[in-house]
């Protein structure tokens, strides 16, 4: 296949789109800036994956209700430690207390409270403020709580959460720290079982991760809880407390331990405890969920990207955007099957990549497919028309009109193009078919239909020329022999078409057939068109040309013959010598007609080859065979010039005859006794060299107004002597025949009285090809 | 000599026989080919004059007939009507001697047949000295006289000369004279012969008004002929 010109340029734009998009992922990935995007899938996948909360997971409230039966916050510590015994009485597994007492308060207070603490059995998990960025330089401080409470503490863990561009939590620590300590998250203290084993803040098992996912369970008020007030009065059952994690956490309006999340609820906050219940919950229920970054992330945002652009060489218009719509889908689909799994990869990088290539590539296409066609579109309104009238230029200005002009202009080319070309062909005058390199037939016109049904042959394309072919007899071959399709092998384009080949239907109708090698515009060969000329009528012509030629040529000259000898034999008295004279004189002119008529048919038909003829040579040969004629009437022949060495082209039979034939009839009408001049010449005409022979007697002359005629058949001499002057006026159009057919012609100059100069004039061969 | 007449025509055919037997020679006639071919099979023929179109059996079929089946089968003249030049080439082709288109000329027959007969039947080895009329050839000298006056000839045209005097009335076609003058085969054109012919004309003035008539046979050769007019007369 032969490549379009616009092939090349579609691939250039198509590594183009392929490096941009490819940049623009890069580009996305590494800057995050699509985070935004990226977010709000998370958090509506987030939503989806909603679950319900761990069964030991129960949270006390510092809530609106709280401050109002209890008492406004903030609490005294004798409150909080109050609180405290009356959960460990009910024998909880742990207790988070997620208050800060990080400032001091009165002294005996603050020790009543780690003695309240100690005293719980149940381990006590608190929390400790990160304060950052931290003094002299530090990135943090950390302000642990109060040393009483420090002391009777489990454990004490952070409570600090990882703000996200848009403000939401999405994301905790599992740890913080730095060279001196790392404190972990209060979940993962309250996770453990025993929390107490670990030495508060000195724990190198410890992960120092960045910020993990919170797998959030599910909108404010997903877990269940209870009023701390309701603890307080001992509303609340020992066994709704009993071996459950007790998380105890501020939600009251206003204390200001509010943080928006993904599941952010009516009031559109979560409270701070309720996001250490879920993250302690995502941990109890094994569903933590770590993001992709780095170059895997990169990889696997280019991986559909590739897809696509892959899909852009292969497949059609209309599958790419089904391709397209697929990896969507497809990519959606792995990104939450691997949220469910406990991976976040953030997709939408490789989303936006694939919105922008599509339409980027859409137009890069369009635009190369546009310019390629308007490229060869005007290509082709600059080649020479094969119709012979004009095309419209485009006029149109603006772009698109522009190729909707030149398209329009090519069709209609086309169009009238596949008109003609049918047209013409079921338009030959001859029965035509266009046949595949097999000889089955594609084509054929009104003539070749007509050809198959008069022989009652199946009509319709697709049929072989064999079976034509094979009704068909070879004429002049023996019985049998039938033409067959010229061999394909030798597909040689500078090759001469097969020679044609005379054929006959069985109904006796004579058929030429030529075949004509076609060729495709590479070489290969593609065909035939096979012509069938119906030459009936012109063999039926020829036969009966032939016959008369035999006529005249034997069957009217054999009696003439024998009217000749009869004479001759005659004994002595027999005939009369005068009867004897005039009737051999009337058998002659009958001979002599024949053979004029023979003669000028030769000169119309005859194929010479022509050879060097010197003209001086074959005028004597003339006037040689005249010698009887003229000798017996004392005419002298005299020639000058013959040392001209006048080289013609020629048939030497059909020239010598035409001057025999000239001089003939200068002795015709010369009178007894006479001269006859014939002189031979060169002179140069615009075509070049010719040579002339002229031939002057001094005989009646012919009346200017007579010689136009002269050269017609049967045309004679007016006032000649008809008794005196044998011979039928063949003669002169044999000559003008002959001197067409060797490119001379004849003239005559004549006064009568004066005698009559007749003239031909036959161009010379070159120089260097006559010897 | 014996001479077979081919003719379906009567009066020609014993108009011919009349021609012949008053120049020595004894004819039979044969008014057709059928009748010819039975008896070639069993008589000898000195030389057979054959009409072209006869009803049966044609004279080009008869001489086809006589190359396939004699040996040594006597020189054929042809008679014919037929009279373009594309038949008198075919005929002497086809095998035949000579050609001769009808009407019939008796000095013509009688040179002609006399021509065959000379050929067929060679007299003895020539002397050193061969003389036609007053041409008179020295062939150890390879010299030529006319009229007592010696000719300046090149060596080619002595032999061409001669060749067209010994084998006068004859056609003589253009590869025959090649090969007796040039050898076989040679790469010359067309025109040296017609150069040399034209050449030997001029020289010996083989023109009518001294006797002698050099004549082309067209597409065939030439034949050399001397004019006999008193004979016809």
């Amino acid at each position: 296949m032969i490549r379009p010109a616009g092939a090349s340029r579609l691939r250039a734009e198509w590594w183009l789109v392929a490096l941009i998009s490819t940049l623009l992922t890069i580009l996305l990935t590494a800057d995050r800036t699509a985070i935004r995007l990226d977010n709000l899938i998370y958090d509506n996948l987030l939503r989806l994956t909603r679950r319900a909360p761990q069964p030991d997971i129960l949270l006390v409230t510092i809530d609106n209700r709280s401050l109002k039966e209890v008492g406004p916050w903030p609490w005294p510590r004798a409150r909080h430690a109050a609180l405290l015994q009356r959960i460990d009485a009910a024998r909880p597994r742990a207790i988070l207390y997620d208050v800060l007492f990080v400032e001091p308060g009165a002294p005996a207070d603050d020790a009543a409270l780690g003695r309240a603490m100690a005293s719980v059995a149940a381990p006590v998990i608190v929390p400790l403020l990160l304060s950052a960025p931290g003094s002299n330089g530090a990135a943090f401080d950390d302000i642990q709580p109060i040393a009483p409470v420090r002391a009777a503490a489990a454990g004490i863990g952070h409570a600090s959460l990882a703000f996200d561009a848009d403000g939401l939590v999405r994301r905790f620590w599992p740890a913080v720290g730095d060279a001196r300590h790392v404190w972990p998250h209060l979940a993962v203290l309250a996770h453990r079982r025993d929390p107490a084993v670990a030495e508060p803040g000195r724990n190198p098992a410890l992960p120092e991760d960045g910020p993990q996912m919170i797998a959030f369970a599910g909108p404010p008020g997903h877990f269940p809880t209870i009023s701390a007030s309701a603890v307080l009065r001992g509303e609340v059952p020992a066994d709704f407390i009993a071996g459950r994690t007790i998380l105890v956490g501020a939600t009251a309006d206003g204390l200001g331990d509010q943080y928006p999340t993904p599941f952010a609820g009516r009031k559109g906050v979560m409270s701070g405890v309720e996001i250490v219940a879920n993250v302690l919950d995502s941990m109890e229920a094994g569903r933590t969920i770590r993001p992709v970054e780095g170059i895997p992330l990169l990889i696997g945002s280019l991986l559909p990207l590739w897809l696509l652009l892959a899909g852009f060489r292969m497949l059609s218009p209309r599958r790419t955007v089904l391709l397209l719509a697929g990896i969507v889908a497809l990519v959606t689909a792995v990104v939450a099957g691997l949220l469910l799994g406990g991976i976040w990869f953030a997709p939408a990088s490789a989303l936006i990549a694939l919105a922008i290539i599509y339409p980027l590539w859409g137009w890069r296409r369009l635009a190369a497919v546009s310019a390629y066609m308007v490229r060869e579109l005007e290509r082709l309104g600059g080649e020479p028309a094969i119709l012979p009238y004009a095309r419209a230029r485009p006029r149109a200005t603006d772009v698109v009109d522009r190729q909707v002009q030149l398209l329009e202009g090519a069709i209609a080319d086309v169009r009238d193009l596949r008109r003609f070309a049918t047209d013409r062909l079921h338009q030959m005058p001859d029965a035509v078919f266009v046949l595949d390199p097999t000889g089955a037939v594609l084509l054929m016109n009104g003539d070749a239909e007509r050809l198959l049904r008069s022989l009652a042959l199946p009509g319709g394309a697709g049929m072989g020329i064999a079976g034509l072919l094979a009704k068909l007899r070879l004429a002049g071959e023996p019985e049998g022999a039938t033409p067959s399709l010229p061999s394909t092998a030798p597909a040689d384009a500078t090759q001469a078409d097969d020679a044609p080949v005379e054929a006959i239907a069985p109904d006796g109708r004579w058929f030429d057939i030529r075949f004509a090698r076609q060729y495709s515009g590479d070489g290969t060969a593609a065909g035939w068109i096979a012509r069938f000329i119906d030459i009936s009528a012109a063999k039926a012509a020829q036969r009966q040309q032939d016959d008369l030629r035999q006529l005249l040529t034997h069957d009217m000259r054999s009696p003439q013959a024998s009217i000749l000898a009869v004479i001759d034999n005659s004994k002595p008295g027999e005939v009369s010598e005068e009867i004897g004279r005039r009737i051999r004189g009337y058998a002659q002119r009958t001979l002599d007609l024949a053979d004029g008529f023979v003669q000028l048919a030769r000169a119309q038909t005859l194929a010479f080859v022509k050879e060097e003829i010197d003209l001086a040579e074959i005028l004597i040969d003339a006037v040689d065979d005249l010698w009887p004629q003229s000798s017996g009437r004392a005419i002298a022949i005299a020639i000058e010039g013959e040392r001209n060495d006048l080289i013609v082209a020629g048939d030497r039979s059909l020239l010598t005859r035409a001057l025999i034939n000239l001089i003939d009839n200068a002795i015709k009408y010369s009178p007894d006794g006479g001269r006859i001049l014939c002189r031979l010449d060169r002179a140069e005409r615009d075509s070049g060299p010719v040579g002339l022979c002229a031939i002057r007697d001094q005989g009646i002359g012919i009346a200017p107004d007579q010689i136009a005629l002269l050269f017609e058949p049967f045309q004679r001499a007016p006032g000649a002597d008809a008794a005196h002057i044998d011979g039928v006026g063949l003669g002169l159009a044999f000559v003008r025949t002959v001197m067409a057919r060797h490119g001379g012609t004849i003239r005559c100059e004549s006064r009568p009285g004066e005698g009559t100069t007749f003239t031909i004039e036959l161009p010379l061969m070159p120089p260097e090809a006559a010897d | 000599m014996r001479i077979g007449i081919l003719d379906d025509e009567p009066t020609l055919a014993s108009h011919v026989e009349a021609i012949l037997t008053a120049a020595g020679h004894s004819c039979m006639i044969f008014n057709s080919g059928r009748r010819l071919l039975n008896v070639l099979h069993h008589e000898t023929f000195d030389l057979l004059i054959l009409d072209w179109n006869v009803p049966d059996f044609s004279g080009l079929n008869i001489l086809g007939w006589m190359k396939e089946h004699i040996e040594k089968y006597p020189p054929v003249i042809l008679l014919t009507s037929r009279s373009t030049e594309e038949d008198i080439v075919d005929g002497l082709r086809a095998g035949a001697d000579d050609y001769i288109v009808k009407p019939v000329q008796a000095a013509i027959l009688v040179a002609r047949v006399e021509a065959a007969l000379r050929r067929a039947y060679p007299a003895p080895p020539p002397a050193n000295i061969e003389t036609f009329d007053d041409y008179v050839f020295d062939l150890g000298q390879e010299r030529v006289t006319h009229a007592g006056r010696p000719v300046a000839m090149t060596a080619k045209e002595f032999l061409l000369a001669l060749l067209l005097f010994r084998n006068m009335h004859r056609a003589l076609s253009r590869a025959y004279i090649f090969e007796a003058l040039w050898g076989r085969s040679p790469d010359l054109p067309t025109r040296t012969l017609d150069a040399h012919v034209s050449k030997i004309r001029s020289k010996l003035n083989l023109r009518p008004e001294n006797g002698y008539r050099l004549a082309p046979v067209y597409a065939y050769g030439y034949r050399l002929e001397k004019l006999l007019r008193e004979i016809s007369g």
